[in-house]
């Protein structure tokens, strides 16, 4: 019997959290700070003709002023397509033009103002498709072409042109998504400091080593005298990937001012430039026999990347995914481009392109049971995948309560009664996502170190970042229960690279499976040590010895047992004694894709579905979600409070992503960034999310789990296009369903069918 | 944080006021909650030089019944304390339920009566029943008091029709005679903290399932809210039914000219406006045949 995985445990930081004593960025400082801005274009498209920063550097309290020509010529970001300050060209509002470094905050707002750039305005590309048919409009003019990267994968062709000759059914539409923003609470910022020749560098990164590798190439300093720590994190939701010119721009106004610099964002910088969801255009093509099982599924996605390349343009590598590998699907082909517009580039939110994908592959079930005259839930029955499944991509499932989460979700689908002047109905949507790690760089894992003390105290380092998900709970549950002690006896340090063993990050839903198996191999070695001790001491058989109450303690005789602190300090204080260290190193057995996007990327995959109820208002298309059910394959729930967190956030940021969120770039500026006219659900917005975690036991995870962090955002808005379309017969196929959409909609069917519909 | 210095005063009368300030200077704001003010300085759409914060001020506080006049609500009642007063609640709950819709709890306990009306913007949630409700305004200068009907306080976005150094000091409104009934619907992209895309007050006052009298006012659509009259006018006297309502509703559409902004288009405001006013219609005819009976 486990004693504490599998028990609710309250967030191992939510007490410093609630009382406001978390550090966050924002709280940091350190002797002689200086407060740093960054001037940033407010054209998407210029050319630099003149920067003058003379004023600025003249203004009382100023420290440094820098521009391109102060600093070495890296190229930075993923596909090095981007600078720290920009110094010939400027190719989206927001770019990096001058960085500042003052005595306060104030003075440093004011320099800016005096800084001096003289632009020759460009013609700005703002349209993906237009960026690709026009090449008048270049966002690099090096490359030729606004065409940044193209993916493609295939089954064999013939056999996707035969499927779809012998279809019996053939759907074809285009789905449309906007750019939505996860609008952390807490906004970027970072400090940095050199001393002794060393950085050290305060980011709210959510992957500090290869962050680390990033900056050492993007400032020209060998890794080994960089030094990344990272304060509490308020929200990372895939924005904190990158590692962002500003930070670059921070650390050489720390070198040449020999202070530290700290920046941070405005909530209105944190609009305009911090990383955004993609948005996409995605032509889908979906065919079934008769009796609706799928033939083929072909998809072309065209994605705005903006103006540079982030870890968001590999995104199409989870889109692809979800296309060829949501539901049994034979034959596929999937096309996708990233096109750079004079657009905020955009970045890998929460889900990593998924959420986009399964809002088009989704609705599209639910316009094949409709065509097919089925029940939604029948049709996603009748093509589920299994346990043993092998994927047109070879990924291969082992785990897999799909079905049961469909079912869970899927009750009472369609129109439901409801009063006159309503509309009401139940939509349905399921997912596939990574569970068991993503190898998307050349190592997928995460060391631990567990250490004990000689007052019984337990230390985890490990390279996992907790920034909000819940991992440092599910962590010390892990070694609270390898090692029979409780969760406060746990003490987890993840958050200074000085210190921690490797981590490629949190990403891909990938922590409590990835970095729980490192904590827990480490844990059981020092297990394994302490066991073996105590049977020396005790005079047992080591099999007869379990830890528990931080103890150790015969099975079938608990009177006979050995308080754990006093066994290390045994072991500790003597001749040729030694301490307790554990370490562990947990990389997944599996397979980077090959060039044909064929690979078992992820030990295991992750299931779930939505089901939603609304209810529509006839009159003005007002939509009202009335309960949202998730169902989640997630192996094993560790601690099912912080799945319930994980599930309810994730539904929120859904049902925003359903119903009202969108970022409006108008000329590539953003117009409503702000919480007034960005509108995030409020509480009295959110209804009751009734989550259900199904237990599928995976038995390459710690304790059966799998990944939950990104799945529970991701099939909510396909289910809430299906539950309009259920209440009213108006298919969305563009996000977010606004009042306005499902009201013209409406006014369409009424016009068609005579006024039949209420 | 770069913006231009400005001068603060908090006086604590009405004497003080007038005594101390050059009011007519441009770049001189009335300071009440802030909850708008603070917000266009911030995101510099307005020039401050001299803040006057008038919180202070006794003579521009409190909700009392005047025998001969109406009800009086001082221009600095919070939305929370106009939401929760028992003599608004009493006489006109049309009012309490139009602010308790406004916002978040933390701007309705600071955001007052007088801010909402002088910030004037098109959507502000207190117009349109306030419009319906016959408000008239009283404003006090160095020069001296007037009074005016709300419908002629509003001159464009952002635009009243106050006179530099001259502030609101009340709202009064008539006591509504009996077998009145008034609703306001506000619909927003959410249900808390939005702005209205339309914003629809109706009152009726009916004699069974005639409509006696109808005022009606609609938020967002126009430069300034506004009083649809020719839908007012076409009620009158009418029976109404689903016909009249529908009619009605449609007349009201005509009567907006909406916009297309970030927040809605302009054929979808129009759309929501017969919407609405068929919902408040209805919500009103409703109530009142429940309540004669
Ligand atoms: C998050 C948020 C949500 C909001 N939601 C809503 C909403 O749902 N509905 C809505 O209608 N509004 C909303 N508002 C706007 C605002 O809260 C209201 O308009 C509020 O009533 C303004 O009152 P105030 O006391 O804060 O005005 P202030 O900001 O103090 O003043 C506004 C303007 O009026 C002037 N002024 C104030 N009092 C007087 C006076 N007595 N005489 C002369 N001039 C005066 C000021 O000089 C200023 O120009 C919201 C604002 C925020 C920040």
């Amino acid at each position: 019997m486990q004693q504490v995985v599998g028990k609710p445990a309250t967030k191992y930081d939510a007490f410093e959290k609630v009382t406001g004593q978390a550090q966050y960025i924002q709280d940091l400082t350190q002797p002689r700070m200086l407060w740093g801005k960054i001037l940033r274009s407010s054209l998407p498209h210029a050319r630099i003709l003149n920067i003058d920063t003379s004023r600025a550097e003249k203004l009382p309290g100023v420290k440094a002023v820098l521009t391109a020509r102060d600093l070495p010529r890296h190229k930075i970001g993923f596909g090095n397509d981007n600078e720290v300050l920009k110094g010939s060209k400027v190719r989206c509002v927001g770019d990096e033009i001058a960085a500042v470094a003052a005595v306060d905050e104030g003075t440093a707002q004011e320099a800016l103002a005096l800084i001096r750039v003289e632009f020759e305005s460009l013609p700005g590309v703002f349209e993906p498709l237009l960026a690709l048919s026009d090449p008048s409009v270049l966002v690099h003019e090096e490359k030729g072409s606004n065409l940044s990267i193209s993916y493609q994968f295939m089954t064999d062709e013939k056999g996707v042109e035969a499927a779809l000759d012998q279809a019996a059914v053939m759907l074809e539409d285009r789905f449309v998504l906007p750019f939505v923003t996860s609008a952390a609470m807490g906004t970027h910022g970072c400090m940095a400091a050199f001393r002794n020749g060393q950085l050290t560098m305060w980011s709210p990164t959510q992957v500090p080593f290869l962050y680390l590798h990033e900056l050492s190439l993007a400032l020209g300093i060998p890794g080994s005298r960089i030094r990344v720590i990272q304060p509490t994190i308020g929200g990372g939701f895939g924005a904190k990937l990158d590692m962002y010119p500003y930070e670059g721009a921070c650390a050489h106004l720390a070198m040449v001012t020999g202070q530290p610099v700290k920046i941070l964002f405005s909530r209105e910088e944190e609009f305009q430039a911090s990383r955004p969801r993609q948005p996409m255009l995605i032509d889908l093509v979906t065919a079934s026999d008769r009796e609706g099982r799928l033939l083929a599924r072909k998809a072309k996605v065209i994605c705005d990347n903006g103006a540079y390349n982030s870890w968001g343009s590999t995104t199409p590598f989870v889109g692809m995914q979800t296309v060829s590998s949501l539901y049994r699907v034979p034959n596929v082909r999937y096309e996708a481009q990233i096109v750079y517009t004079n657009n905020p580039y955009s970045g890998a939110m929460r889900g990593y392109g998924n959420p986009q994908h399964t809002f088009a592959v989704e609705s599209h079930m639910d316009m094949l049971a409709s065509k097919l005259g089925m029940d939604p839930l029948e049709l996603r029955l009748l093509n589920a995948n299994r346990s043993g499944d092998v994927t047109p991509q070879k990924m291969q499932i082992t785990s897999c309560a799909f079905s049961e989460t469909l079912r869970q979700a899927g009750e009472n689908l369609g129109p439901l009664p409801s009063e006159q002047g309503k509309l009401r109905g139940k939509g349905l949507a399921g997912l596939i996502h990574v569970g068991g790690g993503a190898r998307v760089y050349r190592s997928d894992g995460c060391g631990a170190v567990v250490k004990l003390d000689d007052m019984g105290r337990v230390v985890l380092l490990t390279g996992a970042t907790d920034m909000g998900q819940g991992s440092d709970t599910v962590l010390a549950q892990i070694v609270a229960e390898v090692l029979g002690v409780e969760i406060k006896d746990v003490r987890i340090i993840n958050n200074d690279t000085d210190l921690t063993p490797w981590d490629v990050g949190s990403h891909a839903s990938r922590t409590t499976f990835i970095a729980g198996n490192a904590a827990l191999l480490a844990a059981e070695k020092v297990r394994g040590e302490l066991i073996a001790a105590a049977a020396n001491s005790l005079q047992v058989a080591p099999e007869s010895l379990i830890l528990r109450n931080k103890r150790v303690c015969v099975d079938d005789n608990p009177e006979r047992f050995i308080d754990l602190p006093k066994l290390i300090r045994s072991l500790h204080f003597r001749e040729g004694g030694k301490v307790l260290v554990g370490e562990a190193f947990y990389d997944p057995p599996t397979e980077m894709q090959d060039q044909h996007f064929l690979g078992n990327v992820s030990v295991a995959y992750a299931f779930g579905a939505h089901g939603v109820e609304v209810e529509v208002d006839a009159g003005t298309g007002v939509i009202k979600v009335l309960g949202v059910t998730a169902a989640h394959d997630l192996g094993k729930a560790i601690n099912p409070l912080g799945i319930q967190g994980q599930i309810e956030g994730g539904c929120a940021m859904g049902l925003g992503y359903a119903l009202s969120e969108e970022m409006k770039v108008l000329e590539g500026r953003v117009i409503n960034g702000n919480f007034l006219d960005y509108r995030l659900l409020t509480a009295v917005d959110v209804p009751e999310i009734k989550g259900i975690p199904v237990e599928s036991e995976e038995l390459a995870g710690p304790f059966g789990a799998k990944g939950i962090g990104e799945s529970c955002c991701i099939p909510t808005a396909a289910a809430v296009a299906n539950a309009v379309y259920a209440a009213t017969g108006v298919r969305i196929k563009e996000l977010p369903i606004t009042p306005d959409k499902v009201l013209q909609g409406l006014n369409e069917l009424r016009h068609v069918s005579g006024g039949q519909v209420p | 944080m770069s913006q231009q210095p400005f001068q603060y005063e908090a006086p604590q009368s009405l004497a003080e006021l007038w005594s101390t300030l050059d009011l007519g200077q441009d770049g001189t704001r009335f300071l009440a909650g802030g909850t708008d003010l603070l917000v266009k300085y911030k995101r510099k759409q307005l020039s401050v030089t001299r803040l006057v914060d008038i919180k202070n001020i006794p003579d521009l506080q409190g909700v009392w019944l005047d025998a001969a006049l109406g009800l009086r609500i001082g221009a600095l009642t919070t939305l929370t304390d106009l939401a929760a007063h028992p003599l608004v609640n009493e006489h006109v709950p049309v009012l309490a339920a139009a602010a308790s819709k406004m916002a978040s709890a933390q701007v309705r306990n600071r955001a007052t009566v007088g801010g909402n009306l002088c910030n004037a913007a098109p959507s502000a949630d207190l117009a349109p029943p306030l419009l319906v409700l016959q408000a008239r305004i009283k404003t006090l200068s160095a020069a001296g008091e007037r009074e005016l009907p709300l419908r002629h306080f509003f001159a464009g976005p952002g635009l009243s029709t106050l006179r530099p150094g001259e502030l609101v000091s009340e709202v009064i409104l008539p006591l509504p005679e009996g077998n009145t009934r008034a609703v306001y619907l506000k619909q927003g992209l959410r249900q808390a903290m939005d702005i209205a895309m339309v914003g629809v007050a109706v009152k009726l006052k009916l004699s069974g399932s005639l409509c006696e009298e109808a005022a009606i006012a609609l938020g967002a659509v126009s430069p300034v809210p506004l009083r649809a009259e020719s839908a007012e006018q076409y009620l009158k006297g009418r029976k109404l039914d689903a016909q009249s309502i529908a009619e009605g509703a449609d007349l009201a559409a005509k009567e907006a000219s909406p916009i297309s902004d970030v927040r809605a288009s302009a054929l979808y405001r129009s759309q929501l406006v017969a919407a609405l006013l068929k919902q408040g219609l209805q919500q009103c005819a409703g109530i009142l045949t429940e309540g004669e009976n």
